[in-house]
């Protein structure tokens, strides 16, 4: 879009289309798996176990189109669909989501875009985290005392979460998707 | 998601009116320092959505929005302890934090609300390509809202079709978990991006991206609302920050 | 129009080309039928004369194909799009808009045509595929049927001069498909329309009269004007002669109980799918469930794995009600296929696949492993072993589909559409493994199979019965040489044309 961007071809634009697609349908794919890791772990800290999955397209948009840029695109284009979608958070679920898809680009690019799991860990993770920050700012927490502690021990769990099931995760489904022969143009369509 | 069948003032308003609403009301209840402007907005949007005959009782996840109030007013309560004391530890500004930040909610979730709910997606996308939005992006938007459903079903198929092929889905414990993480994920994204590749194919077989610009079937038509909706949108900021400068 | 020359494609990472020396002049308004054996480069020679392949797929071309004299490997996909369109296979997935109004437009939009000249267009293209009723509805409310003929009309829009389908009636019923193959005959002859159709369903396009090209293993072998005689590729292609014994040997009479369906009724959305329906399979049998799109096959089958719970009536498979066990414990008994190929993969190889649901259930791996072997022989899927199952052309992962569930023997086997796009050959082979779980052996006793199929030579040589549904009931059950006579009689003779060797 801006100058410094790359050009976006329509299948780099399609892929980032479905992924905010898949994103956005959060509700089965995040309930199924997040019944799971409930039913696994209790519901100790709440949902943000789960803040890695919200995360996981993002990641990997990255690691697919490998365009700087492409996170933060879908990040808004979930957030799009997941507002107009009927999400109950209304317009500020763009906010969380194009925020952490910058913080997974950001990550990225610091870390020169290498093909890496410990890339993909650290911008799943960071972006996961991110979301707590725009929690504090929209709720206008007060950052002192207990309150201060408990928010960083949610993030430092969202990072975790954010890690593993975003980053590990992500870059292992790369993987396998580039072994499946369906990343990049060369697909079939039989 | 769009009340198609039913049309109002409100549905009929131009959707990049409804877009900037929205947005300047999001920045305004944002901006503004007390809680009286976001509680006077929610009131206002609470109104306008009766008009449009949406019930805001159907309010997605009014209950967690309920419980998140609650939670909201309780922390800012609890530790603020400046100003003047109401009542045993509430202090004035712990109380007005609380409901201002609530309040801000209140504006934009039900303002979001409203704005899902009277405008049709395609409507949307179609304005904002006229209005210099790239139609690749454009189309990345109708795609992804349309693709929602088609990969709903497709990724309830990919479960079903797994499990009959005795994968434990329906087992207990982190052995699903792990399950669902390896074993669904990947199928179900290898057939997500095999549609985006057959889509990207379809598009430009029929000439997408020949020109920067396209052109459309249907015109979505500026009505003498839009500019009363505009106008009223600019009394509105004006109201706010006038409200902001003298107390409020 | 369409020209090629000496025109070869391989696939980056494969050991053949999937394509080779294939030329060909296609001529304006001409009405062409490719025919060929699963994986003989049908898809990839269609893919590659609509421009989709050269610098779009990593892999190795040679040779040119020209369209109007201008070669597709230098000329931009959109600009190309104004010589020739590709109907693909799955309608859903060449959707660009939220309804069919908005679909018929948006080739005409991206061209920058004028509204008027768009509702013009739209509403010709729409005439000629009868689908002026559909206007203005959402895409995802349409059925298989429904969609394909959007698809069809939403190129037609854009006034093409040809038109290449690849296998456009595969998930159709024999009336639909019928009728689209006519609506296609037509603009050929008519609008001077340049229409390839990928096919299997000869029986049907035959009486138009097309010009029939066969390839086999990659290269041309059969190009022959309308209407001549048939060809031995042909033969083998379209099944049996009338002489080649007609009923399969299933040895005696059916024997116990094992599908007992009493008066199941499922609904979705406050409309009944499945109304009242009751069917009784035993041992021994093999069903044929055939039905017009949307009559509740697919449910059927769903409902008898245990996918969908009966809302009212009773469903009992192998002796135990289905809700009686957890789906996954209950797939040791019950295999099923489902109608799309793409779902049922989950493994990252062949190998891995075909043996997976024996691993998953813990059987000896030394005897699954060697009759995995033979059956991928068999399938003639021996080489491609390591390859990932999504690199396999459409038929070739229906096989797979089919064999990864025959491994583990369950005693119930309930297939949905395993035919479609397989050639007799293919089918025959298939026929076989299922008639062998079905007779049962010394060790193992006699199982049965529902099939539901579109292809009427798999009713006549491969099934017991045949079990007819219209609008989610039992319209009529009876052994199948009289269902034949019967369906005839009904107005349903397209489902029992066989066609040419018939
Ligand atoms: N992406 C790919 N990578 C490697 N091999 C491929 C790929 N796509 C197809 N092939 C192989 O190329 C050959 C021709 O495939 P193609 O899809 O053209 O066959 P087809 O004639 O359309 O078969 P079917 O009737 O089964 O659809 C097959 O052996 C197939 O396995
Ligand atoms: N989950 C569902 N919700 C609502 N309607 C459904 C659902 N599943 C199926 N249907 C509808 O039920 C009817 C029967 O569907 P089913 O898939 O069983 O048909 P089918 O006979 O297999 O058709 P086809 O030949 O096209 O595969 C269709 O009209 C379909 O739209
Ligand atoms: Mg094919
Ligand atoms: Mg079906």
């Amino acid at each position: 879009m801006s100058a410094r961007s790359p050009r976006w071809s329509l299948h780099d634009v399609l892929v980032m289309a479905t992924l905010a697609a898949l994103g956005g349908m959060g509700g089965s794919i995040v309930s199924l798996i997040g019944k799971a890791v409930q039913a696994t772990l209790g519901t100790f800290g709440g949902l943000q176990w789960l803040a890695g999955i919200h995360v996981l397209w993002l990641v990997l948009a990255v690691g697919l189109v490998r365009k700087p840029g492409a996170a933060t695109l879908t990040g808004l284009l979930k957030g799009a669909v997941e507002l107009l979608s009927g999400n109950p958070h209304g317009l500020l679920v763009l906010l969380y989501s194009g925020v952490a898809g910058l913080a997974v680009d950001v990550v990225w690019l610091l870390l020169a875009r290498r093909h890496h799991v410990v890339t993909y860990a650290l911008a799943g993770g960071t972006a996961a985290a991110a979301n707590l920050l725009v929690l504090r700012l929209v709720a206008d927490l007060p950052a002192h005392g207990p309150v201060l502690w408990v928010l960083v021990g949610l993030a430092l769990l969202a990072f975790a979460s954010g890690a593993v099931l975003a980053g590990a995760l992500g870059w292992w489904l790369i993987g396998a998707l580039g072994r499946a022969g369906v990343t990049g143009a060369s697909a079939t369509t039989g | 998601m769009t009340d198609i069948a039913a049309t109002s003032g409100v549905h009929r308003l131009h959707p990049l009116v409804k877009l900037v609403w929205l947005i300047g009301l999001t920045v305004t209840v944002f901006r503004s320092p007390g809680a009286t402007v976001p509680w006077l907005t929610a009131g206002g949007v609470m109104v306008l959505l009766w008009c449009a005959s949406v019930p805001p009782w159907r309010l997605p996840g009014l209950r967690m929005w309920l419980t998140l109030a609650v939670m909201i007013v309780a922390v800012h309560v609890a530790f603020i302890r400046e100003g003047r004391v109401v009542l045993g530890p509430v202090t004035a500004a712990g109380l007005e934090g609380g409901l201002r930040v609530t309040g801000r909610l209140l504006a934009v979730v039900l303002a979001s609300h409203l704005f899902v709910k009277t405008t049709d997606p395609s409507s949307l996308a179609q304005a904002l390509m006229k209005a210099g939005l790239p139609v690749r992006w454009g189309f990345a938007l109708v795609t992804a809202l349309r693709l929602v459903p088609v990969l709903r079903v497709e990724a309830h198929h990919v479960y079903r079709a797994q499990l009959v092929r005795g994968m434990p889905y329906d087992a207990r414990g982190p052995r699903r978990w792990w399950l669902l993480l390896r074993r669904w994920l990947l199928p179900l994204l290898v057939s997500a991006l095999r549609t985006a590749h057959a889509l990207s194919l379809a598009m430009e077989g029929r000439g997408f991206g020949l020109h920067p610009r396209r052109t459309f079937r249907r015109e979505v038509r500026r009505t003498f609302g839009d500019v009363v909706a505009a106008a009223l949108l600019v009394m509105f900021i004006a109201a706010a920050e006038w409200l902001a400068r003298h107390g409020g | 129009m369409i020209r090629c020359e000496q025109f070869g494609w391989r696939y980056a990472g494969a050991s053949a080309p999937a394509v080779r020396d294939v030329t060909l002049e296609i001529g304006r308004g001409e009405f062409v039928v490719v025919v060929g054996p699963s994986g003989s480069g049908k898809t990839t020679l269609a893919l590659a004369m609509c421009g989709l392949l050269i610098g779009r797929q990593g892999g190795q071309p040679c040779g040119t194909i020209r369209i109007d004299r201008r070669d597709v490997a230098a000329t931009p996909l959109p600009e190309l799009a104004q010589l020739i369109g590709l109907v693909q296979q799955n309608p859903q997935a060449q959707f660009a808009t939220l309804n069919v109004t908005d679909e018929l437009a948006f080739g005409l939009e991206n061209r920058c045509r004028p509204p008027d000249e768009i509702h013009q267009s739209s509403a010709v293209a729409a005439d000629q595929m009868a689908i002026a009723a559909l206007l203005g509805r959402s895409l995802a409310t349409l059925s298989g049927g429904e969609q394909q003929r959007v698809a069809v009309a939403s190129l037609l829009a854009c006034r093409p001069a040809a038109l290449v389908l690849d296998e456009p009636t595969a998930s159709l019923d024999p009336q639909t498909a019928g009728e689209l193959f006519r609506s296609l005959a037509n603009l050929a002859r008519e609008t001077g329309l340049t229409v390839v159709i990928i096919e299997h369903k000869l029986a049907q396009l035959l009486p138009l009269r097309p010009r029939l090209i066969g390839l086999d293993e990659g290269r041309v072998v059969l190009d022959q004007p309308a209407g001549d005689s048939a060809a031995p590729l042909l033969l083998r292609l379209t099944g049996p002669s009338p002489r080649e014994v007609s009923t399969p040997a299933f040895a005696d009479a059916p024997g116990e109980l094992l599908v007992d369906v009493a008066h199941a009724t499922v609904g979705a959305d406050g409309r009944p799918i499945l109304d009242d329906v009751s069917l009784q399979v035993r041992a021994g049998e093999v069903i044929a469930v055939l039905g017009p799109n949307g009559s509740g096959k697919t449910t059927l089958l769903h409902g008898l794995m245990g996918l969908v719970a009966p809302q009212a009536g009773s469903i009992h498979v192998a002796g135990l009600s289905v809700s009686a066990r957890a789906v996954s414990r209950r797939a040791r008994a019950v295999g099923l296929v489902f109608q799309n190929a793409d779902h049922q993969l989950v493994a990252e190889t062949v190998w891995d696949e075909v043996l997976f649901a024996c691993r998953t259930q813990g059987r000896p791996d030394g005897d699954a492993e060697r009759e995995a072997a033979a059956l991928l022989d068999a399938a003639g899927l021996a080489a491609r072993r390591g390859d990932h199952p999504h690199r396999l052309s459409w038929g070739q992962k229906r096989r797979l589909n089919l064999i990864s569930v025959l491994l583990h023997k369950p005693r119930v086997l309930l297939l949905d559409e395993p035919f479609a796009g397989q050639d007799w050959e293919n089918a025959r082979f298939l026929l076989r493994a299922i008639g062998d779980i079905v007779n049962g052996s010394p060790t193992r006793p006699r199982g049965a199979c529902l099939i539901v199929t579109h292809d009427p030579r798999v009713v006549r040589h491969g099934c017991t019965r045949v079990v007819f549904m219209t609008q989610g009931r039992v319209e009529l059950d009876a052994p199948v040489p009289d269902a034949f006579a019967l369906l005839r009689s009904r107005g349903h003779a397209a489902y029992v044309e066989t066609g040419a060797a018939g």
